[in-house]
């Protein structure tokens, strides 16, 4: 319970350390304005964005009711990026959250035990690694199905593989060092070890690797929903698209296509610039150069 | 008039912690057919002096104070250009043997041809002429021109940073510890390469080391340096045969000798100041046995005993 | 050159490993999935029994998984990567069709690309810390990190919408009737948006590629002593920065040719650019499972033999793996 506590508290100082650098700094603001809009989406002047209309409110251009105007199928299009932004979210941190953690105990497994396990599973990440991400995604997204879940899957089953490597690599350094040979002398067994001693000083670089990954995630997210396998009945930003480009008026409604472009470029650029913060703030003597 | 003339000369690095004060007021000279020993502990501003005498100091360095006169023109305020000029051909270096002094995408030819081409006169093909030449000079085959760094051993690595840095003839050579980290057998080539330098060549060497019986073998003169400062000057054999400066004293003494009676080695107990606020007086006064109240209040400055001999320290009179 | 002979072979075998785990990877996707396959390649009600009947006997998908491999390698080997069902012909077909359109667009804009990125790459690293470099970095990392698709969409939306510069997509204008020097003006007209987009994003990578090996470059030991020697800062920069530097972007180049992949499928998507890209998405539209699957078998192996080129080039120009070992 306290390796908890201890573990959230230092959470908190690793963001305030972000917030010291200035990429970490935009690339936090940006999040934060993204979670509020995610968050209190239905206080934001939205109407169910799912909501389909009648014939004459359809392809109207921005007024007043319709701050974005609508879509060929009458929904408000403000809604839909509000809302929106919710899927972003959601895919992008749950597709992190599983990808991270596979990779993390992929990584960690064959770190720390080595030998046959360590070959065998990393001869499985560089198969994977191997594959085109786009296309597997792809491939695999039309044979499942679309679903919110199923983009999910596939989008973690591509992104954890960069985790696992990294990992290893941590852990295969961190196991030479002598605070393991001593806590195997006073008998910790493997698995105490594992979480123990290691994990805590692989939570750094886990964390930096997350945000990578939530980057990628939510791109590519956005990329397969506009491709047209992403769930019609969530609209993320990517879809708004998809629908935009197949309607056919594409060249005549600006309103359409800005808003969720822009949208999801801010973001991702955002969690770029985090993800460019994140490296910098690991780098060893960042604080001292801070003077902190 | 000496080749080489230093004077208070002062160099700090200026971190948000404090002015790291590695080498505070020193003078050295460096005569035309001598050799200097520098010799000292790790971080006693002995590799930070000799980078300045080529101007390689970087932030946060900087020289703060003093005069670096080679040659009779103080080097400090020339411009980089005129700097550039003199290096390789003026004054040349040889660095201490890292894996990676030398370009690994590059034949060791090219890496000699490269400086006789940019400070003398001459074709493509007369440069690797003399690339050859060079590496005969240093004792690798002529035919090995055409290879590339990591075709080589240490040794022969650091024999070719010797003849690249020999290919103009400067008239001043600095060996930043040399054979540190070779094993006796290729030491003992790259001395003998050494001396070969010194006695043919007649080309004065500045030579940094902290091994004291590497100084023995090629050094005329000897600099101890501790803290940022020179303790103790003069030639290599009083040095050995009587120390005047108790931390030279602690050196000469902690080294064991194959002749002689079986004494128990000493060694200086204690370890180097922080640089950022060296104590006051000598700075080596926590650590002498002989430390007098003095000693503890103000700096000795280095003081001439004639016949070639200097020392800072309260205890000579 | 024996060091490079046993490292050639070394990377070719690998690479052909490769491949047949891709080539596995690739029949276990789409026989896995829970539900006959047949039913899901045939969504068309029109489709009668018989005729599926005769597509199960044809690629034997009545028979055990393991016979089935086997059928599947076998036709494999033949060149047979299944059958188009929207365009009725085979699947190798369809993609040969699009090949070309492809290989225009990526080899004008990649180059492009590397040549941008590496020079101003190499000037970002060579003035670190300072403000041309913050400004180049800043510019690279923004339209590096922005999507593909999103830059095309962004680009349609300012020049071909707006503006109205550019065409809104297609590879030249229909029945035009153009021909010869006339033609290949308009398919360069309508080549400008999709390529400035790969540029940009591929120009985006290798800027930042280029600059980070500069600087590791000029972190080392030989540039002092190159320094040392009284060279031309130009002349250092060249030849001893800029040669070590290329090394690992030439290696990068083949681990991010499979992101490659990624940009052109959303580019020529975006802008109806007739390549292989466009095709999988027109496949996915239309269902067209097998043109999905040869599809990705191509694409896959395409990048593997292209990392292999890398590889081999890479070991051409280290003189440490060409000549080999030390002493």
């Amino acid at each position: 319970m306290t390796k908890l506590l201890h573990g959230l508290s230092s959470v908190k100082r690793f963001v305030m350390l972000l917030w010291t650098n200035k990429m970490g700094r935009f690339g936090l603001m940006i999040f934060a304005v993204f979670a509020v809009i995610a968050i209190f989406a239905p206080f934001l002047r939205t109407v169910d964005p799912n909501a389909t209309g009648s014939c004459e409110d359809m392809l109207v251009p921005p007024n007043a009711q319709f701050w974005f105007g609508t879509d060929d199928l009458a929904r408000d299009i403000w809604s839909q990026l509000i809302y929106g932004s919710r899927i972003s979210l959601l895919v992008g941190f749950t597709a992190a959250t599983i990808a991270v953690a596979v990779g993390t105990t992929v990584g960690v497994t064959a770190g720390f035990y080595g030998g046959r396990i360590g070959e065998v599973l990393m001869r499985l990440v560089d198969f994977f690694m191997m594959l085109p991400r786009l296309p597997l995604m792809i491939i695999l997204a039309a044979v499942l199905g679309p679903s919110i879940w199923n983009i999910i899957f596939v989008v973690a089953i591509v992104s954890w593989t960069t985790t696992a490597r990294v990992v290893r690599s941590q852990v295969l350094s961190l196991k030479e060092r002598a605070f393991v040979e001593a806590s195997r002398c006073i008998g910790a067994d493997d698995f105490l070890l594992m979480f123990g001693e290691i994990f805590p000083n692989v939570v750094p670089i886990i964390f930096a690797q997350a945000v990578l990954v939530v980057t990628t995630a939510i791109y590519s997210e956005a990329v397969l929903a506009f491709l047209g396998l992403g769930d019609p009945t969530t609209v993320s930003w990517g879809m708004m698209l998809h629908f935009a480009f197949e309607s056919g008026v594409m060249s005549r409604t600006p309103n359409w296509i800005a808003p969720p472009v822009a949208s999801i470029v801010v973001l991702i650029i955002g969690f770029t610039f985090l993800g460019t913060a994140v490296s910098d703030v690991l780098k060893p003597g960042y604080k001292e150069m801070k003077g902190l | 008039m000496a080749l080489l003339e230093v004077r208070n000369l002062k160099i700090y690095y200026f971190t948000r912690a404090g002015a790291v004060k590695a080498v505070d007021d020193i003078d050295l000279d460096v005569e035309k057919d001598k050799t200097l020993g520098l010799i000292g502990e790790s971080g006693c501003g002995k590799t930070t002096a000799v980078f300045a005498f080529l101007r390689f100091v970087t932030p946060p360095g900087r020289i703060v104070g003093g005069k670096i006169i080679f040659e009779g023109r103080d080097i400090i305020p020339l411009s980089d250009e005129e700097m550039r000029l003199l290096r390789g051909q003026g004054i040349a270096m040889v660095f201490q043997g890292a894996q990676n002094a030398l370009n690994p995408v590059m034949t060791v030819g090219k890496q000699i041809s490269e400086v006789i081409l940019e400070h003398e006169n001459l074709t493509k093909e007369e440069a690797w002429e003399r690339a050859k030449e060079q590496l005969e000079l240093v004792g690798i085959a002529s035919e090995r021109v055409n290879n590339y760094p990591h075709e080589f051993s240490g040794g022969m690595k650091q024999r070719v940073m010797v003849a690249i840095a020999t290919a103009c003839n400067p008239r001043l050579l600095i060996m930043d510890e040399p054979v540190t980290g070779l094993d006796v057998i290729v030491q003992r080539q790259l001395l003998s390469l050494t001396n070969t330098l010194r006695e043919k060549m007649q080309l004065p060497i500045v030579f940094i080391t902290h091994d004291l019986s590497v100084i023995a073998e090629t050094c005329d003169n000897v600099a101890v340096m501790y803290a940022g400062k020179i303790v103790e000057q003069g030639s290599a054999v009083s040095l050995y045969k009587d120390p005047l400066h108790p931390y030279s004293k602690g050196l000469i003494g902690s080294y064991p000798s194959v002749r002689g009676e079986k004494k128990e080695l000493k060694s200086i107990p204690g370890a180097p100041p922080r640089l950022i606020d060296p104590p006051k007086g000598c700075r080596f006064s926590p650590r002498c046995a002989y430390a007098m109240d003095i000693c503890r209040t103000e700096e000795p400055r280095l003081k001439n005993m004639g016949d070639n001999r200097a020392v800072a320290c309260h205890l000579i009179k | 050159m024996k060091g490079f002979a046993g490292f050639a072979i070394k990377k070719v075998g690998a690479a052909f490993i490769t491949i047949f785990a891709i080539v596995c990877a690739n029949f276990v996707i789409f026989r896995l999935v829970p539900g006959d396959p047949l039913r899901m390649m045939f969504r068309d009600p029109r489709v009668s029994a018989e005729q599926m009947q005769l597509v199960r006997e044809r690629f034997g998908l009545d028979k055990p998984l393991g016979e089935q491999f086997i059928c599947y390698l076998r036709e494999l080997a033949h060149g047979n990567l299944g059958i188009s069902f929207w365009q009725k012909r085979p699947a190798l077909e369809v993609i040969a069709d699009r090949v070309p359109q492809t290989l225009l667009l990526i080899i004008t804009a990649l180059t492009i690309a590397v040549i941008i990125g590496t020079i101003f790459g190499a000037i970002a690293g060579s003035k670190m810390g300072t403000r041309s470099d913050s400004v180049i970095l800043s510019i690279a990392l923004s339209l590096y990190s922005i999507p593909a698709f999103c830059m095309g969409i962004i680009l349609m939306l300012i020049f071909a919408f707006q503006l109205s510069v550019f065409p809104l997509g297609g590879i030249s204008t229909a029945a035009s009737g153009f021909t010869g020097f006339e033609y290949w003006k308009d398919v360069a007209w309508h080549m400008f948006l999709p390529a400035l987009c790969v540029v940009f994003w591929y120009g985006g990578e290798y800027v930042l590629l280029t600059r980070s090996a500069m600087v590791d470059a000029l972190g080392q030991d030989y540039i002092i002593t190159a320094r040392a020697k009284g060279l031309k800062e130009s002349a250092i920069l060249k030849n001893h920065a800029l040669r070590n530097a290329l090394l690992p972007v030439v290696t990068i180049t083949g681990v991010n040719l499979a992101f490659a992949v990624a940009g052109i499928i959303e580019v020529e998507t975006v802008f109806s650019w007739p390549g292989i890209g466009r095709l999988v998405y027109d496949a996915v539209m239309k269902r067209d499972y097998p043109v999905l699957q040869a599809t990705f078998i191509v694409l896959a192996v395409a990048i593997v033999f292209a990392n292999l080129v890398v590889d081999l080039i890479y070991g051409y120009i280290d003189p440490r793996i060409k000549v080999g070992g030390g002493e």
